[in-house]
């Protein structure tokens, strides 16, 4: 009987044969071979192979397991080839952990540095692990799509059920993200919520855990409400009680989608079931989930601006399958809406890059820098091995005439790798596990971060042994190879010449280089990020947000049907806070620069001409709101009391506005014609241009109504300008608002400067990050040129006596030891100031108003490092100097 | 003697020989099991159930001659002891007589 061996199963006979003592491998062998042959005819050789290999991992484990307790064999001939390998291992380690104990400096140096180069890295590959690799918790994800409406048409939620009546090729759902006011135990708290189409948690895949999915029933007109809540929510309001199905939970609708009389629902809502613990179908979490409701007689059901589609593909079907699709339909259903277009020209987008794309160059960026760190680190260690190594060549020519082989030497190199490393990998591992819990909570918001993603898991752990793989091949290996290539001559005599040590010169300096490069790498990307984030916090937004509290009131529609009712509640307010001592000015908005988004509205200057029809932010205030923000007035009035329900409507416009309407008019007087409520005012003054989405994004063209002329009727923002502390006056304006009424949601209570300071999280973060590195880089970097020169000083001693005893100066002598560690820099931040040339384009996403190129950031950070370099040289340099040539001459 | 009772995948192991005859080489023995158990065994399994039975003389083994061929392995072929055969009555005759009265549990 002869017996096929595919490539699977010759691995698993090599790995029995070697791993199972001598005696046994024959028969396991032989053995193995014949099931292995009896199942290769049943299931065919791969599965066959794929059995032998498992088999042959597992096999000389589990004899040896079993043997253990029982006296070691003594026979030396009766030993595996692993066995034996193992033992010489075993001495190494000995051998090397001996020598450790004896120069715990060293080993100190080592371990710390390497260590919290893995600590940092493991971080922050946990963090875009649990951020942008991992896949998203519903089954199939590959198979999920967003559908995104193009155009400047939304689509309707009428418009889409005939979509998704007729789409083929993806079963599609609808949701539109609501913020919510949730009644609290103590007082309103304010909630992130969906509402999704009642077939959301079947195209997502992910039932909810306790209680019901929505049912078509529930999307119906008339029903009573419903909710799912979180998970958390779960737990902390209801102490994971499996009786809260049923129960009934206030919910406020705020103002989520602006200007829409029906979006505001504010009822009590049935929860029927609860989310599981890790939907976050946008990348955050999200607390209450409803049903959209298909009620024909409401406008949110026609109007409906802010919906988001997504879709999970038919099997079989492709992205691309579906986006035909979609403008079929579109071409298929009559005309009747003009939302049909959008539809048309939709773009269709995998369910995890959208999710996680916009987050994901700043992460990748990070990784790269902090894999920069490592390398310098392991370029440092590389070079402290190295001198070592070299201080040790007696030692090694010693064993290596004992009979050593070259590959046994090597060998015992590594071993003290190997082991410095765990140490290190062990220590950063420590460090990172005390460092994550503390790091997820400053993580930028919008990274979407949940504790329970980032972790150090087994992925992390794999990463770091990664990472400490590369850390053995760069520090172990090179000087390996420096000292033993340099072996037969070490035993002929002391420190004689210094052509012995010429190669380990060369890779010491190559080191040296290359740290430097990547060290002016780190510090040009975090000069960049840092300036940035200074031009950031250095904007005029248009407003002054020191000393100003704001609160937002989410009034119930229950309690405060009437417009009237609300406005009244504002004003009261208002009235109230305005008698507080101290304070200077106080206003409301409805939708607060920096904090909220900003709604539109349609106008035109001609109603008769459709061509006309323009549209622009627009911002419900009352008067005081201009004063407290610190918001100029550059022309006219601001408003006044008196433009009340009845009076002449009025309304202001910034300067962005005037300047488009009408550039070389006085705009004071002019009239506007509101398409929606289809009434003209006048625009009696111009404000300044304040940048109301984010500090980043230019100012856009605005105007201001009047809240006392509006038919607005959700959510407000108080704003109060006064010079007390920010948490006495904030609790001041939120005492004023519950004596006016107890039962009112404050959905979001918090100093402007706060906000802002909030709103430019990501760029704060990432600058902070890249300056670590950099710092972390400069130190490895300046003690890697010091090290290096040092060791060069060292190894001429006999020479630079030599010069001394001849007549060369002192200043000569340090001079000419500046100028070799001068070479060595000028080459590093050549080499490293060429490489960020042609790396920074990564970072420019992530900068604001200044060039990835900034001649001023490189010419900064070189300027930096090569200052660092020369000093941390000069210290060598000076020793050179003070070499006492008569000493050094006898030595021989 | 370390313990006195066989245990389940000793017994199983036993049972496979006696099968094939009351002599084998362990591969026989694993496609045997898997044969009438219909589950995968894992040889090292059986490996070490053999080796302990040898040491506690239920069963015992020689070195078979090399196959008279290149590449031909010699394989060691255990035999079931008298020994053994006594304590597989003994253990089924346990098991017996906790089945017993209970039939009309299972009968359903």
């Amino acid at each position: 009987m002869s017996i096929r061996f595919g490539i699977l199963a010759r691995a698993a006979r090599a790995i029995v044969g070697s791993t199972v003592w001598d005696s046994e491998a024959e028969d396991a062998v032989a053995n193995l071979d014949e099931i292995y042959e009896a199942r290769r005819r049943a299931h065919g050789s791969i599965a066959a192979g794929l059995w032998y290999l498992g088999q042959a991992l597992t096999f000389g484990p589990r004899l040896w397991l079993d043997r253990r307790g029982r006296p070691a064999v003594k026979d030396t001939r009766d030993r595996s080839r692993v066995a034996t390998w193992l033992d010489g291992a075993r001495a190494d380690a000995r051998f090397a952990v001996r020598g450790f104990r004896k120069t715990p400096g060293f080993t100190g140096a080592v371990v710390a540095t390497l260590g919290l180069a893995v600590a940092a890295n493991a971080l922050i590959f946990a963090v875009v692990r649990g951020v942008v690799l991992r896949p998203p918790p519903f089954p199939e994800p590959e198979r999920l799509a967003w559908v995104w409406p193009g155009g400047e048409l939304a689509l309707t939620h009428r418009t889409f059920s005939d979509v998704s009546r007729l789409t083929r090729a993806a079963e599609l759902t609808a949701f539109a993200s609501r913020a919510y006011a949730i009644q609290g135990i103590d007082r309103p708290d304010e909630v992130t919520g969906l509402a999704v189409s009642t077939n959301h948690f079947r195209v997502l895949g992910r039932p909810p855990v306790v209680g019901r999915a929505f049912r078509a029933e529930d999307g119906q007109p008339g029903r009573e409400a419903v909710a799912l809540i979180s998970f958390d929510a779960w737990q902390t309001r209801f102490g994971g009680d499996p009786s809260v199905i049923g129960r009934r939970i206030e919910l406020f609708t705020s103002a989520a989608i602006p200007m829409l009389p029906g979006a505001f629902t504010g009822t009590p809502h049935s929860v029927v079931g609860v989310l599981p613990p890790d939907y976050r179908p946008l990348g955050y979490a999200v607390d209450v989930v409803t049903p959209l409701v298909e009620d024909p007689a409401d406008d949110a059901f026609t109007q409906l601006g802010e919906l988001l589609f997504l879709g999970r593909l038919a099997p079989g079907a492709s992205f691309e399958q579906l986006r035909a699709e979609l403008v079929s339909v579109a071409d298929r259903i009559p005309q009747l809406e003009p939302s049909m277009e959008a539809i048309g020209s939709a773009r269709v987008v995998a369910f995890q890059d959208a999710v996680t794309g916009p987050v994901r160059p700043a992460l990748f960026v990070t990784l790269a820098a902090v894999g920069l760190v490592l390398l310098i680190a392991c370029a440092n260690v590389a070079s402290l091995m190295l001198a070592r190594a070299q201080g040790r060549r007696n030692e090694l020519g010693l064993r290596a005439a004992l009979g050593a082989s070259r590959g046994r030497l090597a060998r015992q190199l590594l071993t003290e790798c190997s082991i410095l490393a765990a140490g290190a990998g062990a220590l950063g591992l420590l460090i990172a596990g005390l460092l994550l819990p503390r790091l997820v909570p400053v993580l930028p918001p919008a990274l979407g971060a949940s504790s329970e993603a980032i972790a150090l898991d087994s992925g992390v752990l794999l990463f770091v042994i990664g990472a400490l793989l590369l850390t053995l091949v760069t520090t172990g290996l090179i000087p390996a190879h420096g000292v033993t290539g340099g072996l037969p001559g070490s035993l002929g005599g002391r420190r004689r010449g210094t052509g012995g040590t010429r190669r380990t010169n060369r890779a010491l300096q190559t080191i040296v280089v290359s740290e430097l490069a990547l060290a002016v790498m780190l510090a040009t990307g975090a000069g960049l990020l840092l300036k940035s984030f200074v031009r950031l916090t250095d904007v005029d937004a248009g407003f002054s947000p020191r000393d100003v509290v704001t609160a937002r009131i989410a009034p119930s529609d229950l309690r405060y049907a009437d417009a009237e009712l609300r406005r009244a509640l504002v004003r009261d307010v208002l009235d109230r806070v305005r008698a507080l001592p101290r304070v200077e000015a106080a206003g409301a908005i409805h939708f607060l620069p920096i904090a909220d988004g900003g709604p539109g509205i349609n106008f035109t200057t001609n109603p008769a001409d459709p061509e006309n029809r323009q549209s622009t932010g627009y911002r419900v205030v009352t008067p005081g709101y201009f004063d407290a923000m610190g918001i100029p007035l550059l022309a006219g009035r601001p408003l006044r009391d008196t433009d009340h329900q009845g009076a002449e409507l009025v309304g202001l416009v910034n300067r962005a506005l005037a300047e488009r309407l009408w550039p070389d008019e006085d705009p004071v007087g002019k009239r506007l014609y509101r398409t929606s409520g289809q009434a003209w005012f006048t625009v009696v003054g111009v404000m300044g241009d304040v940048r109301q989405s984010a500090v980043g994004l230019p100012p856009s063209p605005e105007a201001y109504l009047p809240l006392a002329q509006s038919e607005w009727a959700s959510a407000m923002t108080v704003v109060v300008r006064s010079p007390e502390p920010a948490v006495d006056m904030g609790r001041a304006v939120e005492d004023i608002i519950w004596s006016v009424d107890p039962q009112i949601p404050i959905t979001r209570s918090a100093a402007m400067d706060d906000l802002v300071h909030a709103s430019i999280a990501s760029p704060r973060f990432y600058g902070f990050l890249f300056s670590a590195f950099a710092v972390v880089a400069l130190v490895l970097g300046a003690i890697g040129v010091y090290g290096v020169l040092a060791f060069v000083v060292r190894q001429r001693v006999d020479e630079i006596g030599v010069r001394i005893a001849l007549g060369a100066t002192r200043r000569r002598i340090v001079s000419r030891e500046l100028a070799r560690a001068g070479r060595l820099v000028a080459l590093g931040l050549g080499i490293g100031l060429a490489a960020t040339l042609l790396a920074s384009r990564t970072l420019s996403s992530l900068l604001y108003e200044v060039s990835a190129l900034d001649p001023i950031v490189f010419a900064g950070a070189g300027g930096v490092l090569a200052v660092v370099a020369l000093v941390s040289a000069l210290a060598p340099a000076r020793r050179a100097a003070g070499v006492d040539p008569l000493v050094s001459i006898r030595g021989h | 003697m370390a313990r006195e009772s066989l245990g389940e995948l000793e017994q199983r192991v036993l049972l496979a020989m006696l099968h094939l005859g009351g002599e084998a080489y362990s591969a026989p023995i694993v496609l045997e099991l898997e044969q009438r158990s219909g589950r995968q065994v894992a040889p090292a399994s059986v490996y070490i159930a053999l080796r302990r039975m040898e040491k506690r003389g239920f069963v015992s083994s020689v070195l078979e001659e090399p196959e008279r061929k290149i590449g031909g392995r010699g394989k060691r072929v255990f035999t079931v002891m008298p020994g053994a055969i006594e304590k597989l009555r003994v253990a089924r005759r346990e098991l017996e007589r906790l089945w017993d009265g209970l039939d009309p549990v299972f009968a359903a």
